[in-house]
C-alpha cells in the first residue's frame, strides 16, 4: 500500500518528460476552453488534421508538445528517427490553429500510467510544452471554463534535450507498472459520465413556491401532463426553496431512477413520476 | 473604559484585516528564469529561508520541496517511513514567497524527484516545483517575452490531490460523475455510429422554446457551444452544463454547409 503509494507519486507528481536528444503582432486574446482534471491537470482538447479531438495536459514543465504513439498511429502519422513529426494542422479548441507544428510522437511513461489507472477521469493523448507556450501569453484561471490565448511576437529558442540515460528506463518501467497493477486490480474506472437531460419544465425562479411558467411539448414534464401555473413543493421528498436547490437536487438525483414530484395545482396535491429526458 | 478599548482594539483590527485584504487582491509580478529546456524556474523563499529555485510547472499536481529545504526550512522533521526517493510525505508549509508573492498555507510534498535531480546536474541547484495545490489559488498570466508571470488572487481552493487520486486508485470513489444541463433549451441531438463529423444531428426543436426562438430548426447541426466542440454528447451536456441559466450562450450550426452563430438563453428550469 504505501509502496504503491509512492510508486504513484514519483510517476504522477510531475509530468517532467525529457528529451532524450542531446542537442536540440499584437493579436487578439483566443479564449480557450478547458478542464482541470480529477488528477488536477489543466487539460485542453485538439484537432489534428481535422480529427480528433485529442485531450492536451497544458505542461510547462514539458520542453516541447507530445502526442501519444497509439493515436498518432491511428491517424497514419509517421516520425523521423529521432521521433519528430510536422502535423499539418493542430487545432486548439477554441480556434488556436497551428500549422506545419512539430511534435514528439511519443508516449511520455507518465502517461502511460494515467491511463492505465483512468487516474485523470479522462483519457489523456499528449502534452502541450514550452514550444508552442511560449509563443503566446497565457492567462490562466482555474475557477473558470475559458483561459486565453494571446499570440505574441516572440520567436522562442529551440529547446535544449537534456540526456536522460540517468532518468529514464527506470521511470518507464514504473510507468508500465502501474498501468498493469491497473488492469491487475481491475480499477480502471467508468469514464463515461451520466448524461441527464431536461425534464422541459420552465419555471418562474422568483415565485414561492416554484412555479411553473410552461411545459415544453413532447419533453417528460408535458409526458406527465405538467400545466402551466403548478406549483412544485416537493422533489423525491425533499422540500423545494429555490430555483438553485432544485436544479441541484435534479443533478444529484441517482441514475437510473425515476424522478418523484410533488406538485400543487387547484389546491390539490398531486404525485407525478418522471424520467429524465435526452434533450436539453 | 473596557468596552471602548476593546472598541477600539476591534476597530483596530478590522483596518488591519481591511488593508490585508486590500494588498492582497494586488496582482504582483514575478519573474523567471527559463532554462535551455525551455522549464520556467522561479525564486522561492520557504518559511523565510532561501531563497531556492523551483520550476513553475502547470503539468504538476502538487507542489513539491526537496528533503533539503525541507530540513532547512524546519517544514518537517526527516520521515521515517519507507519512501522509494529520500524522505517523502505530505506536509504544510506556513509560508511560501514566489518572488514577491507571498502565500501562506500551502501543502506540499517533500521528495528529491529523481527527474529534478538531472535537471540540477546541468543546470545549477533546483529544489522543487510549483504545482496545481499552489498556482490555482490565483489567477495568473504567463507572458515567456517578458519573463515573467503575474499572480492575482481568486479565491479557489484546490482539493486535496494526493487523497482524490489514492481514492481513485483503490477505488473508493465509485460514483460517476453527471451531466446535467443548466436551464431548458428545446432541443434533442443524435450521432450516429457511422456519423465520424464534426458536430451533432438536430433531430428535434421544441416549438415555443428559446432555442426555437432563435432559430434552431431541425436537420441543422450543431458544431460547437460557447466555443466548447460539440461532436459527440458528451460533449454538448458538458457544455451545457457550464452554459448558465439566463445568460447568453452561444452556439455553432452548420446549414446548407454554411456556418451560422446562434444566440441563445437558456430558460430557467430544469
Amino acid at each position: 500500500m504505501l509502496f504503491i503509494r509512492n510508486a504513484w507519486i514519483a510517476f504522477f507528481i510531475a509530468l517532467l518528460p525529457i528529451l532524450s536528444i542531446d542537442a536540440a503582432d499584437k493579436a487578439l486574446p483566443i479564449e480557450i476552453p478547458f478542464r482541470v482534471t480529477k488528477s488536477s491537470h489543466l487539460v485542453v482538447r485538439a484537432k489534428i488534421n481535422n480529427k480528433g479531438p485529442f485531450n492536451f495536459i497544458l505542461d510547462t514543465g514539458a520542453p516541447v508538445t507530445f502526442f501519444a504513439a497509439e493515436p498518432g498511429k491511428s491517424l497514419g502519422l509517421v516520425s523521423d528517427e529521432n521521433g519528430w513529426c510536422i502535423l499539418d494542422k493542430f487545432l486548439l479548441e477554441g480556434g488556436l490553429l497551428s500549422e506545419k507544428m512539430r511534435v514528439k510522437l511519443e508516449t511520455p511513461f507518465q502517461l502511460v500510467g494515467m491511463n492505465g489507472m483512468a487516474l485523470g477521469g479522462l483519457e489523456m493523448h499528449g502534452l502541450i510544452g514550452y514550444d508552442l507556450l511560449a509563443k503566446h501569453k497565457i492567462e490562466i484561471d482555474v475557477s473558470k471554463d475559458l483561459m486565453l490565448w494571446t499570440l505574441l511576437d516572440f520567436k522562442p529558442k529551440a529547446p535544449l534535450g537534456v540526456s536522460g540515460k540517468n532518468s529514464g528506463s527506470g521511470l518507464d518501467a514504473l510507468g508500465s507498472f502501474m498501468k498493469t497493477i491497473g488492469a491487475f486490480t481491475g480499477k480502471k474506472q467508468d469514464l463515461n459520465p451520466v448524461l441527464r437531460g431536461s425534464l422541459g419544465i420552465i419555471i418562474n425562479s422568483d415565485s414561492k413556491p416554484l412555479a411553473v411558467l410552461d411545459v415544453l411539448k413532447d419533453s417528460p414534464g408535458y409526458k406527465v401532463n405538467i400545466q402551466k401555473g403548478d406549483l412544485i413543493l416537493k422533489f423525491n421528498d425533499s422540500e423545494v426553496t429555490s430555483l438553485d436547490d432544485l436544479s441541484k437536487m435534479y443533478r444529484l438525483a441517482p441514475e437510473g431512477k425515476k424522478i418523484q414530484l410533488e406538485i400543487l395545482r387547484k389546491k390539490q396535491v398531486l404525485a407525478l413520476e418522471l424520467t429524465p429526458g435526452k434533450g436539453l | 473604559m473596557p468596552s471602548i478599548s476593546l472598541l477600539g482594539l476591534q476597530s483596530g483590527l478590522l483596518f488591519l484585516l481591511l488593508c490585508s485584504s486590500i494588498k492582497a487582491q494586488e496582482p504582483v509580478k514575478v519573474p523567471f528564469e527559463i532554462l535551455k529546456t525551455g522549464h520556467i524556474v522561479v525564486s522561492v523563499k520557504v518559511n523565510d529561508k532561501g531563497p531556492y529555485r523551483l520550476l513553475f510547472d502547470t503539468g504538476a499536481p502538487v507542489t513539491l520541496i526537496s528533503s533539503k529545504v525541507a530540513t532547512e526550512a524546519k517544514v518537517i522533521k526527516p520521515s521515517l517511513g519507507f519512501s522509494l526517493f529520500g524522505a517523502g510525505g505530505q506536509a504544510n508549509i506556513k509560508s511560501l514567497e514566489i518572488g514577491s508573492l507571498k502565500t501562506q498555507n500551502n501543502s506540499v510534498i517533500v521528495m528529491d524527484h529523481p527527474t529534478i535531480k538531472v535537471m540540477s546536474k546541468f543546470f545549477g541547484p533546483i529544489e522543487g516545483i510549483i504545482g496545481f495545490s499552489t498556482y490555482s489559488r490565483y489567477k495568473f498570466a504567463i507572458d515567456y517575452k517578458e519573463s515573467s508571470i503575474v499572480f492575482a488572487p481568486n479565491n479557489y481552493i484546490p482539493q486535496d490531490t494526493i487523497k482524490a487520486m489514492m481514492d481513485r486508485m483503490m477505488g473508493n470513489s465509485k460514483n460517476r460523475e453527471t451531466l446535467c444541463s443548466k436551464g431548458v433549451w428545446g432541443f434533442e441531438v443524435q450521432k450516429l455510429e457511422t456519423d465520424i463529423g464534426d458536430g451533432l444531428d438536430i433531430i428535434s426543436v421544441a416549438p415555443g422554446s428559446v432555442i426555437a426562438k432563435a432559430g434552431l430548426i431541425k436537420g441543422d447541426r450543431i458544431l460547437s457551444l460557447n466555443n466548447i466542440w460539440t461532436d459527440s454528447l458528451e460533449d454538448l451536456f458538458y457544455a451545457s452544463s457550464k452554459s448558465i441559466a439566463n445568460q447568453q450562450s452561444k452556439l455553432q450550426i452548420l446549414r446548407n454547409n454554411e456556418i451560422k452563430t446562434l444566440v441563445v438563453i437558456p430558460a430557467n428550469g430544469i
